[in-house]
């Protein structure tokens, strides 16, 4: 019996390593483990019948041997599926160079991109986001803002008026007027928003634009505190490296009044056609407070002072994009638009 | 405003080039929009005499002209017959680049050489003329360059005078100052003599009445007889054509030489044309009429102020002269004016008329009344000198309330704080000086006395920017403002605003603007009329004369237009609509609107708005989406009308098709209409976690047989409902219609969820429940399960 089952053990080992296929392996298994004919499944099977001397002794070498085939047969087993997985290379080529499978994405406006951003530096620095109505009352687009029905920016302003007497606001300066109305300084916010002109529509002029303007109120805020919050936001926005200059402009809102420049983003500040040549281009205009604007909204312009300043979305967004024809943003054109 | 740099020369000695200086009046003043410089380029051009003319031998529109240019001389092919012996005339020698930088070349013509040209005045960029050559002075020196000898080399500055400065720099004097304080140099003018006439007396020439003082401050007459009205000397035409001005004679010339100097507008009347010897200035008439100087005829209004003989208006004031009493050739002496008119008045006298001159620019502004009779004095110098005028003895000035310099109180601490830095007293009391402000200290106080001149001047804030602009901006170092740190307050809407564009373009959509504005195809489309909507007074055209009650039309229109370029998209726009409201600012409601062209129309704007919702933390329970289309731009099998706990929050579903037919749209459209500003109301942020379940989960698959409009939501309510309480989820996977079902049947086929928390289920639990689920649907709709 011993010497039986040694036989077997030294034949199927033998047959197993020989083996060529996953096929012959089966075979193999069912040769030995087959269910009913499988040769140590029926030694197996015999072990009861034997004498209670060689009962423990046969059946712990039919178990040994049982064990060391079944993993043999595992080994031969896995080797040949390695095998097969190996060639999956050739098999299961794909040309690598073909376009992918695009996942659905969209796109936001060009200019809510620069405007989030806007809004982003200025709120790192504190300012808070405040919004007001595009139909405005006269005495907040103008009245408020030191500009009277007599005032010759009036005419300045092409404004659009409705029938019911109000206006579109021809800037989004009215709410920096309603924020200081409902609140006690200091006050740091920045208005973001559409605003309208009445203005014949070419590649550079737009009866609709969005403007964001800025406002901070507080005492003893300086000029000094003016460059230093919007040198700032130019470096941040424009990057470090462009330089800026003040100098006079005039808005009846302010006094004094500035025009801040930037050093010419597409060349710059070498002199190119976007900065017809000069280096500079005109980005920010700012100023301090008029004293009457803070007394229009009962603050004291005796102890408290401030600053406020615009800037044009549609124009920062063409700069940065060189965007060439305004009229763009509002076209609707999705071979534009997908661009973004 | 363009501004000669020789001219400045006169008044302010200045000691930087003017490349150099136009930098510093940009970073000071006022921005140098260009410098142009004049006379380059004519270096090489010469002042040649005509010696002799003879015809072309080949072309009779042609003359061979013999000039002399100082070296042997030279016989040029010229096609003008403008020209005589011994006339001098501009030559230009082969080899030389005109001025508007076409190079002269040999040229033969018609068989005869040519070795060079004589010029035009436009081909030497000295004036519009181009139809003969330019006759030159006869006292030119022959040979000598015509930049020399015309004195024509100069720069000009083209400067943007800003509004509050434009009632004392919109002139050269006004600029000189501004070059004085800038370089801190002396800003001077030069004495006039003026040699009146003692026996000629001004009452005997004009007498002037003001009958509104309100709207006429000052008003200034001077008599000048005898002029000789001919061409101004090449000098005087040459500013003025440097500055824009095409010269005339020399009294008009004159006349606008001092506004361009003084920046004050004066006017000269045929004297002789004056009746009765009197000048009224009053309000015009209703219907009373006069041509101008433009020879048109222009109807007045009581509101308009004009200038009168005793008869009738000689003068629109501040905005144009008569016709009638214009200084021409045979005119002999005349009445010059130099006055001051409210501002406003001319301003809106001239929007009426749509009649703007330099002039009624000017005096729009606001000039200082103390000026007239400067620039009186001026002008009749000049007349004296150039026209060969006898100024008549006298003056008329009436100006019934003197305006004299006013006070403007500056604190030095106050400056230090306003501007950020602490400007030096010393360097403070200069630049006031180079001003011509007188001031006057009290230790830190100083009062500053403004000249009237600088009608900007009012507050000490305007003094401030004087200090800070001259002082130097580039000289104020940034301070970071300090304060309390603190969080910057929340804006909801904003924040809800970027999380539904975000989450919208994350489904795939791109983000439009359209126009505020909408017409009244617009409107019809969505079936209103023009009653319920804000109309503009002055629509930029008939087609923007709406403001927009609805965002479809716009986003229809950007359907109709991609569909040119793309078969599949998905757009939208979040953006204000505007509802009017009675005695108050209309509601400018913010919405949410979105279009899909592709295959599944309605189910993928509802699984977009499903989305949207669910992202905005609305739970999935409290939306409802019911078959309802109101108005007639949506189908009427195919929208739904979405609430959020009973509150209406918009539409979705598909466009009809007659208008998608009538907007010429050839492919089916989806959208949906949100209002956003009601739907961020119950929108919230907050999430609370559930625990994941302890126990497996059994999904068994089930489709039913049932009538075509079985709702799915009355089905799926009802598997909840019969499943209770172990049947966790009923998800929708499979819709079919077709053979072999019956007609007016289909399958809906569900993933239904079984769970407990407390046990693993057991299979013949699970089954008994759907059994249970089937018997359930079979009584309540029919429904069969449908075998494999």
């Amino acid at each position: 019996m011993e010497k039986e089952l040694k036989t077997i053990r030294e034949i199927a080992l033998k047959e197993i390593s020989q083996a060529k296929s996953l096929d012959e392996l089966n075979n193999l298994y069912l040769k030995y483990f087959g269910r009913r004919k499988g040769k140590l499944t029926i030694i197996l099977r015999g072990i009861k019948d034997l004498s209670e001397k060689e009962r423990p002794k046969i059946g712990k070498l039919a178990n040994e041997i049982k064990q060391e085939l079944e993993q043999e047969l595992e080994k031969k087993k896995r080797e040949f599926q390695e095998a097969k997985i190996d060639i999956i290379a050739k098999k299961e080529w794909i040309d690598v160079t073909q376009p992918g499978v695009k996942p659905p994405h969209g796109h936001l406006h060009p200019i809510t991109q620069v405007r989030r951003e806007v809004e982003k530096v200025f709120s790192s620095m504190g300012f808070e986001i405040a919004e007001g109505p595009e139909v405005e009352k006269e005495y907040y687009n103008f009245d408020a803002l030191n500009i009277p029905k007599e005032h010759s920016a009036r005419e300045l302003m092409d404004t659009f008026w409705l029938k019911d007497g109000n206006l579109l606001r021809t800037h989004t300066s009215p709410v920096q007027v309603r924020v200081m109305e409902k609140r006690k300084p200091p006050l740091r916010i920045i208005a973001p928003g559409r605003c309208f002109r009445y203005e014949a529509i070419d590649a550079s002029h737009e009866a609709t634009f969005n403007q964001v303007e800025g406002l901070m109120i507080g005492e003893g805020v300086s000029l000094a505190n003016l460059k230093a919050v919007l040198i700032s936001f130019v470096k941040r926005f424009f990057g470090e490296e462009t330089k800026t200059r003040l100098r006079p402009g005039y808005f009846p809102f302010v006094e004094p009044g500035f025009e801040l420049d930037i050093t010419c983003t597409v060349c710059g500040g070498k002199g190119c056609s976007v900065c017809k040549g000069t280096g500079w281009v005109e980005i920010i205009p700012c100023g301090m407070v008029h004293p009457n604007v803070l007394k229009n909204v009962k603050y004291d312009p005796k102890k408290v002072s401030g600053f406020a300043f615009g800037m044009g979305l549609d124009r920062v967004a063409m700069m940065r994009y060189g965007i060439d024809d305004i009229r763009l943003f509002y076209g609707g054109d999705l071979r534009f638009l997908n661009q973004f | 405003m363009k501004i000669s740099y020789n001219w400045l020369k006169d008044f302010v000695k200045i000691k930087l080039t003017p490349e150099k200086l136009a930098e510093e009046l940009t970073v000071k003043s006022f921005e140098v929009e260009s410098i142009e410089e004049i006379g380059k380029g004519l270096e090489k051009i010469v002042v040649g005499e005509i010696l002799d003319i003879k015809p072309h031998p080949q072309a009779e529109k042609l003359q061979l002209v013999t000039v002399d240019i100082k070296k042997k001389p030279l016989t040029f092919v010229c096609g003008a017959f403008n020209i005589k012996k011994e006339q001098k005339v501009p030559v230009v020698l082969v080899g030389t680049t005109l001025p508007d930088g076409t190079l002269v070349k040999e040229a033969t013509i018609r068989g005869v050489k040519s070795p060079g040209m004589l010029c035009s005045e436009k081909e030497l960029g000295l004036g519009e003329d181009h139809t003969g050559i330019m006759i030159l002075d006869p006292k030119l020196k022959v040979g000598q360059s015509l930049a020399k000898a015309l004195e024509l080399e100069d720069t000009i500055l083209d400067l943007d005078v800003l509004p509050n400065r434009a009632h004392d720099c919109l002139s050269h004097i006004g600029i000189a100052r501004e070059v004085a304080a800038i370089t801190n140099v002396e800003f001077r003018i030069k004495n006039l003599e003026l040699k009146e006439q003692k026996d000629l007396k001004i009452e005997d020439f004009v007498k002037v009445k003001i009958e509104d003082t309100k709207l006429c401050p000052r008003y200034t007459a001077r008599v000048v007889s005898d002029i000789k009205v001919k061409d101004s000397p090449q000098w005087l035409k040459n500013r003025l054509q440097a500055c824009g001005v095409r010269p005339i004679n020399n009294i008009v010339d004159i006349s606008n030489y001092v506004m361009l100097e003084y920046g004050q507008p004066m006017h000269a009347f045929d004297a002789d044309k004056i009746v009765n010897k009197q000048i009224i200035v009053r309000r015009a008439k209703n219907g009373e009429k006069i041509i101008t100087l433009d020879g048109e005829k222009r109807e007045l209004t009581k509101d308009m102020l004009v200038i009168t003989d005793s008869k009738k208006p000689i003068a629109i004031a501040g905005v144009m002269g008569g016709a009638e009493s214009e200084v021409k050739n045979t005119t002999k002496s005349i009445i010059l004016e130099s006055a001051n008119f409210n501002s406003l008045n001319i301003r809106q006298t001239a929007t009426k008329l749509c009649l703007r001159s330099e002039s009624s620019d000017r005096f729009g502004y606001g000039l200082d009344p103390n000026l007239a009779s400067q620039a009186q004095d001026r002008a009749a110098y000049l007349m004296q000198e150039l026209a060969q005028g006898k100024v008549v003895s006298g003056l008329i000035d009436i100006y019934p309330k003197k305006v004299k310099p006013w006070k403007v109180k500056v604190n030095l601490d106050w400056l230090d704080k306003f501007l950020g830095v602490s400007v030096p007293k010393n360097k403070v009391l200069q630049i006031l000086k180079s001003l011509e402000f007188e001031v006057k200290q009290k230790g830190r106080e100083l009062e500053v006395n403004i000249p009237t001149f600088r009608l900007d001047i009012t507050i000490p804030e305007d003094v401030a920017e004087e200090m800070a602009r001259l002082y130097g901006y580039s000289k104020i170092k940034e301070q970071s403002p300090r304060g309390k740190l603190e969080p910057v307050p929340k804006n909801d809407q904003l924040y809800w605003e970027n999380f539904v564009k975000d989450t919208l373009s994350g489904a795939g959509f791109i983000e439009v603007y359209n126009y505020s504005f909408s017409g009244e195809k617009e409107l019809k489309i969505l079936g209103k009329g023009t009653k319920d909507v804000l109309e503009l007074v002055n629509p930029l055209n008939i087609e923007l004369k709406y403001m927009r009650p609805s965002l479809v039309p716009g986003i229809l229109q950007n359907v109709l237009s991609n569909l040119r370029n793309f078969d599949q998209f998905k757009i939208f726009e979040l953006a204000r609509v505007y509802i009017p409201k009675k005695g108050k600012l209309p509601d400018e409601r913010r919405r949410i609107c979105g279009a899909i062209v592709s295959q599944q129309l309605f189910y993928e704007a509802k699984g977009v708005v499903e989305l949207l919702l669910n992202k905005l933390g609305i739970p999935e329970k409290t939306v409802s989406f019911k078959l309802k289309a109101e108005g007639w731009i949506w189908h009427p099998g195919r929208t739904a009308e979405i609430k959020v706990n009973q509150e209406i929050v918009g539409v979705l579903g598909e466009i009809h098709p007659k208008i998608l037919a009538r907007l010429d749209i050839e492919s089916k459209v989806a959208m949906f209409d949100l209002d956003f500003d009601k739907i961020i109301t119950l929108a919230t942020t907050k999430k609370a976690f559930k625990k994941m379940p302890k126990y497996p989960a059994i999904t068994l698959d089930l489709a039913f047989i049932l009538a075509k409009k079985t709702l799915h939501d009355h089905l799926k309510n009802a598997v909840l409902e019969a499943g209770k309480p172990l049947v966790r989820e009923v998800e929708l996977f499979d819709v079919y219609e077709g053979k072999p079902l019956e007609k007016g049947k289909k399958s809906l086929a569900f993933h239904i969820t079984y769970q407990a928390e407390d046990r693993t289920l057991k299979d013949k639990e699970v089954f008994r429940i759907q059994d249970k689920i089937i018997k359930a649907l079979e009584k309540k709709f029919g429904a069969k399960v449908r075998k494999e």
